[in-house]
């Protein structure tokens, strides 16, 4: 059975987990909104309320055409092309059912890429956010030249990740080992990215010097709302450093700490530049992760229809992990 | 008066308009997408030529980053470009041909003037679909001076090599700058070299896939493996650690003596160093004293297939093939040019070229080898240089011939 392509799929490869996920955001702020609107109903008038709802509707319009357009078509069109067997350049492919998802399943290099990807995303939020508040304690002090060292620690985010992996690539080839040599610091002999042990560090190393730059502003920026009569009472009460950081700064950056959870942890499950750039998967696969499968199988094997169906895996996984992550800050949240 | 003058002008003005509203309606433009980075700048000079040679017809460039894959993007959102840089000995390319993307050529005049056994390598089910221009080849380049110095002769068979490996090491140099971080560097050394051990390692992939042989019997798949841990001994030590450029840097710096490349890499080097001492030669086979070229059809230019007028493009190609265009081309690609009539002068690539026109070349595997087979191979290429283990790398090469050659 031959089909002719309406238009390409690749939107649905880059979007698709994204998609989801923003599609449970949507859903949850509109579940939030549905329940406020229908206590509003019951106090107005009808014809006020349909006034209102026409009004409501005009300003969603918009975006609801642009969500459909660049959001759910492409996701649709995926599904569709992920049961293909289309490579991308031909004109005229079939349709083989739930096959691409069969292989996917029983492709080693998937189930690899997903757990390098969990075991990434943990690790890099852990190193984020403790990161991030130790820094963003230390540029809250009072010190002469504060803003010059704020600043500093602000560069890496106005830097382009690419030209970050290849000034890193170098560190890496050229100064560590030197480095390791001197000191006589085994695993630094040889460029981190060259052992399978020690390459996925590698890369998380570069993503969080670079990661860590505004997850840190915005501590900061936290950090700057906490009055300092809570510090001097507690003072006053004989409370600890550790306590009063435990009691009384921890709280207040909750929210802040919700939401640089959902944005490392989205940025480290779809890791792309780092690894592309720095260790193209390598050594030995190590560092294979699944956006990288993607393009790949897409790009450099010719397996569109294949890696759709990889990116619709890849997003269900991805909405799971944010519905969890989204339920979990919510019960968190301080009003 | 004065309503004459305004009608007299009006007059004016709109013959004026009119001539170049036509000028402008007459005047068709193409766009010519380009592959290979490198020549930018000559394709601009060969445009602007054509375009003053024909004014009606304007030829736009676009030279891009990642160009295959910008490509493979417009092909599948039906955004074809005009003209485009193609390699018609892959199978991609004849895919494409198979769909009608690109256009037939056989009957073109114009490929009169390249060199028979060229029309020959890019003919596919008996048509033409590229206009070929030039042959890259693959092989060793070496720094000559050092070699000099150390009073070692060229390798021509592999204990020479090997010999000449011994003697660099001891001499404190790298005797080759292998860049096995990058795993596209990888995977494409392993399909060149499996070719030069085995010119058909086609043939006998089908073979294991049918099930008539096992991978495990298949001297080319162990002896290639065998040789590259040969190779590694006498290697960059941090060669996991090291990229393509910084490869090519080790080379131009002197740090290592030899590297496995193509001749594109030429310029590359010589815009480090324009007087470099280098030559390119054939890898050396283990399993056999003739030396062989793996070459692969470099630059060629196709038509899209959804032209409606395909005339004016068929000029654009027909001046490319004119020998005085494409040894201009030449000056800045380097490779062998198939175009009549062009004269080959880069010295550091003469001894393959002479090896070519004897005959002694075959092309590159990756035009027989099913799709994807060359990338299914570059993490147990990779793992190979990393452990060793010889048997685990023919064990899954033998999968992934399985699973490209039955799919």
């Amino acid at each position: 059975m031959h089909h002719v392509l309406p238009i390409s799929a690749q939107y649905s490869v880059l979007y698709t987990g994204m998609w989801v996920t923003s599609t449970i955001e949507v859903e949850m702020d509109s579940m939030a909104a549905g329940a406020k609107q229908r206590q509003f109903s019951f106090l107005g008038k009808k014809s006020k309320d349909r006034s209102k709802n026409i009004t409501f509707a005009l300003f969603v319009t918009p975006g609801l055409i642009l969500y459909s357009i660049f959001l759910v078509l492409p996701v649709v069109m995926g599904v569709y092309y992920s049961v293909t067997d289309w490579n991308g350049i031909s004109r005229r492919f079939n349709i083989v059912g739930i096959k691409n998802y069969r292989s996917i399943f029983r492709d080693s290099r998937f189930s690899n890429a997903v757990l390098f990807n969990l075991k990434y995303t943990v690790l890099l939020t852990v190193c984020v956010v403790v990161l991030g508040i130790a820094l963003a304690l230390l540029l809250n002090k009072r010190v002469k030249g504060i803003t010059g060292f704020r600043a500093m620690y602000f560069f890496p985010a106005v830097l382009s990740a690419l030209s970050v992996t290849l000034i890193f690539g170098q560190i890496f080839y050229r100064v560590l080992p030197q480095i390791g040599s001197k000191l006589n610091i085994g695993f630094l002999q040889k460029s981190l990215l060259s052992s399978k042990t020690t390459a996925p560090y590698g890369v998380l190393l570069v993503n969080v010097w670079q990661g860590v730059a505004l997850p840190t502003i915005l501590f900061l920026a936290g950090l700057q709302t906490i009055p300092d009569e809570l510090y001097e009472a507690a003072e006053i009460d004989g409370a600890n450093a550790w306590a009063r950081f435990r009691h009384i700064t921890l709280p207040f950056l909750v929210p802040i700490i919700s939401i640089v959870l959902v944005l490392t942890a989205k940025s480290g499950l779809m890791v792309f530049e780092y690894v592309h750039s720095l260790t193209d998967g390598g050594p030995g696969g190590a560092t294979e992760s699944i956006s990288l499968l993607i393009y790949r199988h897409a790009f450099v094997e010719n397996k569109f229809a294949y890696s759709i169906a990889e990116a619709m895996v890849a997003g269900l996984i991805i909405a799971a992990i944010s519905a969890i992550q989204i339920s979990i800050s919510n019960r968190m949240k301080v009003y | 008066m004065k309503s004459r003058s305004v009608v007299v002008l009006s007059i004016i003005f709109s013959m004026v308009f009119g001539l170049v509203g036509t000028v402008t309606a007459k005047q068709v433009e193409l766009e010519f997408f380009l592959l290979k980075p490198e020549v930018e700048s000559v394709m601009n000079e060969i445009i602007s030529d054509f375009m003053t040679e024909y004014p009606d017809i304007k030829v736009t460039q676009t030279a891009v980053a990642d160009a295959g894959t910008v490509l493979l993007t417009r092909i599948a959102t039906y955004d074809m470009p005009d003209i485009l840089q193609t390699y018609p000995a892959e199978d991609k390319y004849k895919h494409m041909f198979d769909d009608g993307l690109l256009l037939d050529l056989t009957e073109q005049p114009f490929l009169e003037n390249v060199a028979d056994s060229m029309l020959e390598l890019a003919t596919y089910k008996g048509r033409i679909f590229a206009l070929p221009m030039t042959l890259s080849s693959y092989g060793i380049y070496y720094r000559t001076d050092i070699f000099e110095e150390l009073g070692i002769a060229e390798p021509k068979t592999y204990a020479e090599l090997i010999e000449a490996c011994k003697v660099l090491r001891a001499n404190g140099y790298d005797a080759f700058a292998l860049p096995n971080r990058d795993v596209g560097n990888i995977a494409q050394r392993l399909e060149r070299l499996i070719g030069v051990l085995n010119p058909k390692s086609y043939e006998e992939f089908a073979k294991i896939a049918a099930g008539e042989m096992k991978v495990e019997d298949s001297v080319t798949i162990r002896t290639f493996a065998e040789m590259c841990l040969d190779i590694l001994r006498y290697s960059t030590e941090d060669h996991l650690g090291l990229d393509y450029e910084s490869a090519v840097a080790d080379i131009v710096n002197g740090k290592a003596a030899m590297m496995i490349s193509g001749t594109w890499m030429l310029s590359t080097m010589q815009k480090s160093n324009p007087d470099i001492a280098v030559k390119l030669i054939p890898f050396p086979s283990p399993l056999s004293d003739k030396l062989l070229v793996p070459v692969n059809i470099d630059t060629s230019f196709s038509i899209s297939g959804d032209l409606r007028d395909p005339e004016p493009a068929l000029k654009f190609l027909e001046y490319l093939s004119r020998t005085e265009v494409a040894q201009k081309y030449y000056e800045v690609d380097g490779n062998v040019n198939m175009i009549k009539g062009v004269v080959f002068d880069k010295e550091e690539h003469m001894y393959m070229k002479d090896l070519m026109d004897q005959g002694d070349m075959f092309l590159t595997q990756v035009n027989f080898w099913p799709t994807g087979l060359r990338e299914e191979m570059r993490i147990p290429a990779q793992q190979l240089f990393i452990d060793g283990d010889v048997d685990a790398f023919v064990q899954a090469f033998g999968e992934a011939i399985n699973k490209l050659y039955n799919q």
